[in-house]
C-alpha cells in the first residue's frame, strides 16, 4: 500500500513539475503615508492600464447589531458628493471607468484608466474619502433605493440566502449571517448621526489600503499620492470589530421556500478563514467536489437514481471564517434522504480516503489557471493583492497561493477534511419552490 | 456601467494600431514584449492564416480562432443557427462525446468559449503553457469535427428560444436589437444574433451542419496565439492539428448594405406596464475600414460616446451614443432611459442635438480632445492575452491596410473639422433616423405623431414574428367569445369582485413530492394574497396595487418588499385565473389570434394566442366541443416557444360559472406542481387585515 502511494505521489511530482512562473509584482512595496494611509504601489512597465482602488475595512463583519447595511449605506453617500461626481464625470471623459463593491469583509472602490490618469484617479479617491454631508432626506433616498435593489443582489438569490444562513448556524460568532445590504429594519433605524460616526471610523485613511497597479513610475506616484490621498485628515482607527451576539444554539437543520423551480440542498461544513494555513487546501476540496462534470457530486448526485440536475459550491474564505459549502438541485420527483445521505458521504468519505492523484492534478491545474489568468489584467491583480491585503493580512498571499497549491499532497488535502468535514460541524438546507407564483410557469 | 461600455466600445471601434501610445513607458522586462508587438505569421497550405505573439510573462497561452461565419452570414429564415453551431461545437465529435470534451478541458483548467457577432464567429481557448499540445488537439477536434448530436441540438435550440425571450422581456436588450432591425430595413444585419421567435423553433441539425459547411472553413479564417509559446513550434502545432481541415468558404447570403434611410421612421413598442421607457434613435453608418469610419467614431465621441459629450451635457447625463462599424455597414445608436412622461421631451432633445451636430461638426477644440483621449485608451485594449488575440484578428478581417497601424495617429490627425463634418452631414441627418420607443403607446402616440407616422407594435415587435393575418384575428375574437359563453356569460364574469380559492397543492412527483395547502384571495383591484403552507413551513405573498411583499412565517428575516419586476410578476399572477383571463382576453387592447386546431390528450382544441398588453403572449388551448380552456400555454423558462402549461380538469359549476377544479402545471414537459381545488367562493366577504404586512392573519 505504502509503495502505491509512494508512486502515486512520484506520478503526480512528474505530471505537475511547472515552469517556475515569476510573480509579475515582485517589486510591489508598500508605503505608509503620514496620514495613516497604506498604500501598496505595484509597477508594472508592461500593463497598459492602470487601476488604482481604495480598500476600506468595512463590511457585514465590523456593523454593530441592529446597523446592518449601514456599510452599503456609506458606499452610497460616497459616491453622491459634487466633487465625487466631478471627479468622476473628469476621468471617464477621458476613458477610465468606476466599480463600487462592499463584501462582507471590505468596502472598495476601483478606478481602471489609461496610464495617463493617475493624477485624475488619485484625486477622485481622495474625493471619495471626504465625508459625505448626510441629510435625512438623503438617507430616505438611499433607504427607497435600497429596498428596490434588494431583490436583484446575488445576496438575494438562492445561493446567497444559502450561504448566509449556513455561516449564520456554523459561524454564529461572526456576523456573515447578515446581509451585505441588512435588512429595510435597520437601515431604516439609521440616523445622519450613525453614518457619520461610521463613516469617521471605518472609511478614514487609518485602516484603508491603497493598491495602485499598472504602467507607472513609482517616484512620480509617490509624489502624486503626496498632494492627493496624502492630504486627507487622518482619522479612522478601527477598533475591533464589535462582537456578535452568541443567542441559543441553533438548528443546523433548515428549510426554506425559494422562488427557484426545483428543491435544492445545501450543506455546509464550517471552514478555517482565508488566511488559515489549510485555506489553499480547502479551495482545492471546493473545486475537486463542485468544478465541472467531473466533480465528485456532480458524478455521484447527477445521475438517474439520484436525479441531481446540477451541483455547485466551493470553499468561502473570510477574514474571521470560512465554510466549505455544496448543493444540488434535484428534478421534482427525486428522493430528497437519498440524496441527502449521498451528498453527505461523499463529502465526508474526502476525511477518511485520500483523493486520487488525477483529482488533485485536476482542481490543481484549476486552481493555477484562475490564479494565472487573472494575473494578467491590472484590475484582476489589484483585486487579488488588495483582497489579500485586507482578508489575509498580506498581500504576498494571493501570488503565494500559487505556491501552496502546488505543493499540497493527497495527504495534506485528507488532514484537512478529518480538521472540518464533521456531522458536529455541519450544517443542512433545503430550499423548495413556494407554489402559487408565476415563478412556477416563467 | 455606462462608462464601462462606452470605453469598450471606443476601445472595440478604435481602429488598431501597433504605435504605443506616448504615456505608456516601454516594458522593462525581456520576456515581455509590447502588446502592439507585430505577430509571427504565416498563411498554411489551406488557407489557415496563423499569428502568434509570444510573451513569458506568466505560463499560460490563449488561443484564439476567428470563423468567417456571424449572424449576418445566414439566410433570414434560420436566424439564429449562428449561435446554435457556435454552442453545439463542445457538445459531440465522433471521438468525444460532450461529457469527455467538458472532462478533458477541466482536467487541464482549461476553457474553450465561443462568441457569435453579427460578422464572425470567435472561438477562444485558455490553457497552461505546459498543456498547449493536449490544448490544442482539444480544441482542433471541436472545431473540425463536431457532430451536432441530436440531444444536444434539442437542448441548444430550448437555451436559445430562452435568451430570445429573455431578450425580448428585457426592455434594454429588445430595444437594441429592435433599433438594428428598424434602422437597417433589408440588411442582414437587422436580425437579432439569436435569431428570433419564428426562426429559432425550426432549426435543427440539418441547418447547423449545412451553415457548418459553408462558413466553418480555413481559407478566410485566422488563429492567433498569444503567451508563453515558441512561435516556429506552434506554427508547425497548428499545422498538425489543422492540417485536415479544407474546403473554401461559400458566398454570404445576399442583403442590401445598410445606406441612409429616406425618412424618419418612428415606432413604439407597446409595453403599458413600463414607468421608464427604452429610448432609441438610430442612423446607418459606414462600414468598418471604409473612408467615413475614422472620422464617425471620432465625432461619436464628442456627440455622445464620453461622459462629457454634447448629448450628456444636452440631456443631463441620459443619453450616450455608440457607433458600431462592421464589414458592410455600421450604426451609431443613441440610447436614453426616462419616465414615460418625459420620453417625447427626451427624443426631441436627441433630435435636436443631432440636427445641431450636423450644423455645428465638431470645432479643432473637441476633436484634439478626442484623439488625445483615443490615444490614451487604446492600450487598455491589450490589458489581458485575449485582448492582444482578438484585437489582431479583427484587424485582419476587416482587411485594414498593412500600413494602417503604422499610421494611425497620422490618421487620427488628419480628421479636421472639415473633414468630421462632411461624414456627419452624410451619415447623421436626424431627418433619416430610426426613432424607437419601449413604453406604454397608449399614453405615447398622440405625443410622438407630432414628428411623423408612428408604428406600434405589441410587444416583442417584429423580430417576434410577423403579426397575425386580420382573418387570424376574427376568427380569434369568435373563438373567445364562444369560450367566455362556455364559462358562464361577459356579464356573470365581469361581475366577479373577489374570489377566495382553498387547494390542496403537491410540488414534484412520486413518493417524495411535497404536499401543502394554498390559499389564494383575488379583490378588485389588483389585491391579492397567496398562503402556502407546506411541510410546516408558512408562505405569504401579497399584492396590494403597486406593492408586493412576501413573508415567511418560521423567519421573518426572509420577509422582503418586492421592486417593480415582482410587482409585474404578482399583477400576472393576479390575472392568470380563468375569469381573468377570458375578461381581458375581451380588452380593446388584446391581440387576438386563432393559430388552427391541434389534439390534446383525446380531444381536439382550438389554438388562440392572446397577446393583452403587460403580460407574455398565452395561447388558449380550447375545447372544440365545449370551447371551455383545456390548457394555457406560456413561455417556459428554459425556453421552449410555449413550454410552460397549465392543464385544467374536472370543471364543476360554482355560482352560475364554469370552475376547474383540478389543474397541473408542467415546465418543459416536467410537472412542477398540481392542484387539487377544495372550495371557491366568488364574491364573498374578505377581512381587510389579510393585507396588512404584518403580523399574518390566516382568513379562515
Amino acid at each position: 500500500m505504502k509503495t502505491v502511494v509512494c508512486l502515486a505521489v512520484l506520478a503526480l511530482a512528474l505530471r505537475v513539475a511547472p515552469a517556475a512562473a515569476q510573480d509579475p509584482s515582485a517589486t510591489a512595496k508598500v508605503v505608509t503615508l503620514p496620514n495613516g494611509l497604506r498604500v501598496l504601489l505595484a509597477p508594472d512597465p508592461a500593463a497598459t492600464v492602470l487601476d488604482v482602488t481604495i480598500w476600506f475595512d468595512a463590511g457585514s463583519r465590523t456593523e454593530p447589531e441592529g446597523r446592518r447595511g449601514i456599510t452599503n449605506v456609506i458606499q452610497r453617500l460616497l459616491s453622491r458628493t459634487p466633487e465625487v461626481d466631478r471627479q468622476t464625470l473628469a476621468l471617464e471623459s477621458r476613458g477610465g471607468t468606476t466599480r463600487t463593491f462592499t463584501t462582507p469583509d471590505v468596502c472598495g472602490f476601483s478606478v481602471t484608466a489609461p496610464a495617463s490618469a493617475l493624477q485624475a484617479a488619485l484625486e477622485l479617491q481622495t474625493a471619495r474619502m471626504a465625508e459625505p454631508p448626510v441629510s435625512a432626506e438623503l438617507l430616505a433616498s438611499e433607504r427607497a433605493s435600497i429596498r428596490e435593489d434588494r431583490p436583484r443582489r446575488p445576496d438575494a438569490s438562492p445561493n446567497g440566502r444559502a450561504v448566509r444562513r449556513l455561516f449564520d448556524r456554523l459561524q454564529p460568532e461572526t456576523a456573515y449571517g447578515s446581509a451585505v445590504t441588512g435588512t429595510d429594519e435597520d437601515v431604516a433605524r439609521l440616523a445622519p448621526k450613525d453614518c457619520e460616526e461610521y463613516f469617521r471610523a471605518r472609511f478614514g485613511p487609518t485602516g484603508a489600503v491603497l493598491t495602485v497597479v499598472g504602467p507607472f513610475d513609482a517616484a512620480e506616484a509617490e509624489r502624486a499620492l503626496a498632494q492627493t490621498v496624502g492630504r486627507v485628515p487622518k482619522h479612522g482607527a478601527p477598533s475591533a470589530r464589535p462582537a456578535a451576539k452568541r443567542g441559543a444554539a441553533m438548528a443546523l437543520r433548515l428549510r426554506e421556500s425559494s422562488d427557484f423551480q426545483l428543491p435544492i440542498l445545501f450543506v455546509g461544513w464550517r471552514a478555517p478563514s482565508a488566511a488559515s494555513a489549510d485555506a489553499a487546501a480547502f479551495d482545492l476540496l471546493g473545486r475537486l467536489l463542485t468544478t465541472g462534470v467531473s466533480a465528485r457530486l456532480a458524478r455521484a448526485l447527477m445521475t438517474p437514481e439520484l436525479g441531481g440536475v446540477f451541483v455547485q459550491g466551493g470553499y468561502d474564505s473570510r477574514r474571521d471564517a470560512g465554510l466549505l459549502y455544496t448543493a444540488v438541485a434535484v428534478a421534482p420527483g427525486a428522493d430528497t434522504a437519498k440524496v441527502e445521505k449521498a451528498l453527505i458521504s461523499e463529502v465526508e468519505r474526502l476525511s477518511t480516503e485520500p483523493v486520487t492523484a488525477d483529482e488533485l492534478d485536476r482542481a490543481r491545474r484549476q486552481a493555477e489557471s484562475n490564479l494565472l489568468f487573472a494575473w494578467q489584467s491590472s484590475w484582476s491583480r489589484a483585486q487579488a493583492l488588495g483582497a489579500a491585503q485586507m482578508v489575509n493580512g498580506d498581500w504576498h498571499a494571493a501570488w503565494g497561493r500559487l505556491d501552496q497549491i502546488r505543493k499540497l499532497t493527497p495527504e495534506q488535502l485528507q488532514r484537512a477534511a478529518a480538521s472540518a468535514l464533521r456531522p458536529d460541524a455541519r450544517a443542512v438546507l433545503w430550499m423548495t419552490p413556494a407554489p402559487g407564483t408565476e415563478g412556477g410557469m416563467r | 456601467m455606462k462608462s464601462l461600455a462606452l470605453a469598450a466600445l471606443l476601445i472595440a471601434a478604435a481602429p488598431l494600431c501597433a504605435v504605443a501610445a506616448p504615456a505608456h513607458p516601454a516594458p522593462a522586462s525581456g520576456t515581455t514584449p509590447s502588446p502592439f508587438a507585430p505577430p509571427v505569421q504565416r498563411t498554411l497550405p489551406n488557407g489557415l492564416t496563423v499569428m502568434v505573439f509570444p510573451n513569458h510573462r506568466l505560463p499560460i497561452v490563449q488561443v484564439q480562432l476567428l470563423v468567417p461565419g456571424g449572424a449576418a452570414d445566414t439566410p433570414t429564415d434560420v436566424a439564429g443557427v449562428a449561435s446554435m453551431v457556435a454552442s453545439g461545437l463542445k457538445q459531440g465529435t465522433p471521438s468525444r462525446e460532450a461529457v469527455d470534451i467538458a472532462r478533458e478541458a477541466e482536467n487541464m483548467g482549461a476553457t474553450i468559449t465561443s462568441v457569435v457577432n453579427r460578422d464572425y464567429t470567435s472561438v477562444g481557448a485558455t490553457f497552461l503553457s505546459r498543456d498547449f499540445d493536449a490544448g490544442l488537439e482539444l480544441l482542433a477536434d471541436v472545431v473540425l469535427r463536431p457532430s451536432f448530436p441530436l440531444d444536444a441540438v434539442d437542448r441548444l435550440r430550448r437555451e436559445t428560444i430562452g435568451t430570445v425571450i429573455q431578450n425580448l422581456d428585457n426592455p434594454v436588450t429588445a430595444a437594441d436589437d429592435e433599433l438594428w432591425a428598424l434602422a437597417l430595413p433589408g440588411s442582414p444585419y437587422g436580425l437579432p444574433v439569436s435569431g428570433t421567435l419564428e426562426t429559432v423553433p425550426s432549426l435543427g441539425q440539418a441547418q447547423m451542419r449545412q451553415f457548418y459547411r459553408d462558413r466553418y472553413r480555413p481559407d478566410r479564417s485566422l488563429i492567433a496565439v498569444a503567451g508563453d509559446v515558441d512561435p516556429d513550434r506552434t506554427i508547425a502545432a497548428i499545422g498538425d492539428a489543422f492540417e485536415s481541415w479544407s474546403g473554401r468558404t461559400s458566398a454570404a447570403p445576399a442583403g442590401s448594405a445598410p445606406s441612409p434611410s429616406p425618412g424618419m421612421r418612428i415606432r413604439i413598442v407597446d409595453r403599458p406596464e413600463l414607468t421608464r421607457c427604452e429610448i432609441r434613435v438610430g442612423l446607418a453608418g459606414p462600414a468598418r475600414g471604409s473612408e467615413d469610419d475614422l472620422p464617425i467614431t471620432l465625432a461619436n465621441w464628442v456627440l455622445g460616446g464620453s461622459a462629457a459629450s454634447r448629448l450628456a451635457r444636452a440631456t443631463g447625463g441620459t443619453a450616450h451614443s455608440e457607433f458600431t462599424a462592421l464589414r458592410s455597414g455600421g450604426l451609431l445608436a443613441v440610447s436614453a432611459a426616462a419616465r414615460v412622461d418625459s420620453t417625447p421631451a427626451m427624443t426631441r432633445s436627441i433630435l435636436s442635438e443631432l440636427k445641431r451636430f450636423t450644423e455645428q461638426p465638431p470645432t479643432e477644440d473637441e476633436l484634439t480632445a478626442a484623439r488625445r483621449t483615443f490615444v490614451d485608451v487604446y492600450p487598455m485594449a491589450f490589458d489581458n492575452l485575449a485582448g492582444v488575440a482578438i484585437q489582431a484578428l479583427a484587424m485582419s478581417f476587416y482587411g485594414l491596410p498593412a500600413d494602417f497601424s503604422a499610421r494611425y495617429a497620422e490618421r487620427l490627425g488628419a480628421i479636421t473639422g472639415a473633414t468630421a463634418g462632411t461624414a456627419i452631414r452624410r451619415w447623421c441627418d436626424p431627418s433619416r433616423a430610426a426613432v424607437l420607443v419601449i413604453g406604454p403607446a397608449a399614453r405615447l402616440k398622440s405625443q410622438f405623431e407630432a414628428l411623423g407616422a408612428v408604428e406600434v407594435l405589441p410587444a416583442g415587435g417584429t423580430i417576434a414574428g410577423p403579426p397575425p393575418t386580420a382573418d387570424e384575428q376574427k376568427r380569434g375574437r369568435e373563438l373567445v367569445q364562444l369560450a367566455v359563453v362556455a364559462h358562464g356569460g361577459r356579464a356573470k364574469l365581469e361581475s366577479i369582485k373577489s374570489t377566495t380559492v382553498t387547494s390542496d397543492v403537491q410540488l414534484g412527483l412520486g413518493e417524495s413530492a411535497l404536499h401543502g395547502d394554498m390559499i389564494q384571495i383575488r379583490v378588485e383591484p389588483e389585491r391579492m394574497v397567496l398562503m402556502t403552507k407546506v411541510q410546516g413551513q408558512s408562505n405569504r405573498q401579497v399584492l396590494d396595487g403597486n406593492r408586493t411583499w412576501t413573508e415567511i412565517a418560521d423567519d421573518s428575516s426572509s420577509s422582503h418588499e418586492g421592486d417593480s419586476i415582482a410587482v409585474a410578476r404578482m399583477r400576472s399572477t393576479f390575472n392568470s385565473d380563468i375569469p381573468h383571463l377570458l375578461v381581458n382576453a375581451l380588452g380593446a387592447n388584446a391581440l387576438v389570434a386563432s393559430r388552427g386546431r391541434d389534439r390534446l390528450g383525446d380531444k381536439d382544441v382550438d389554438r388562440v394566442d392572446i397577446t393583452v398588453p403587460g403580460s407574455s403572449r398565452r395561447r388558449f388551448l380550447l375545447d372544440a366541443q365545449t370551447h371551455r380552456i383545456l390548457a394555457l400555454e406560456e413561455p417556459g423558462r428554459s425556453g421552449v416557444g410555449f413550454g410552460a402549461r397549465r392543464t385544467y380538469e374536472d370543471y364543476r359549476q360554482v355560482d352560475g360559472l364554469w370552475w376547474p377544479f383540478h389543474e397541473e402545471r408542467t415546465v418543459d414537459g416536467v410537472r412542477v406542481i398540481a392542484y387539487d381545488v377544495k372550495s371557491v367562493e366568488i364574491n364573498g366577504s374578505v377581512p381587510v387585515a389579510v393585507f396588512q404586512r404584518s403580523p399574518p392573519v390566516t382568513p379562515h
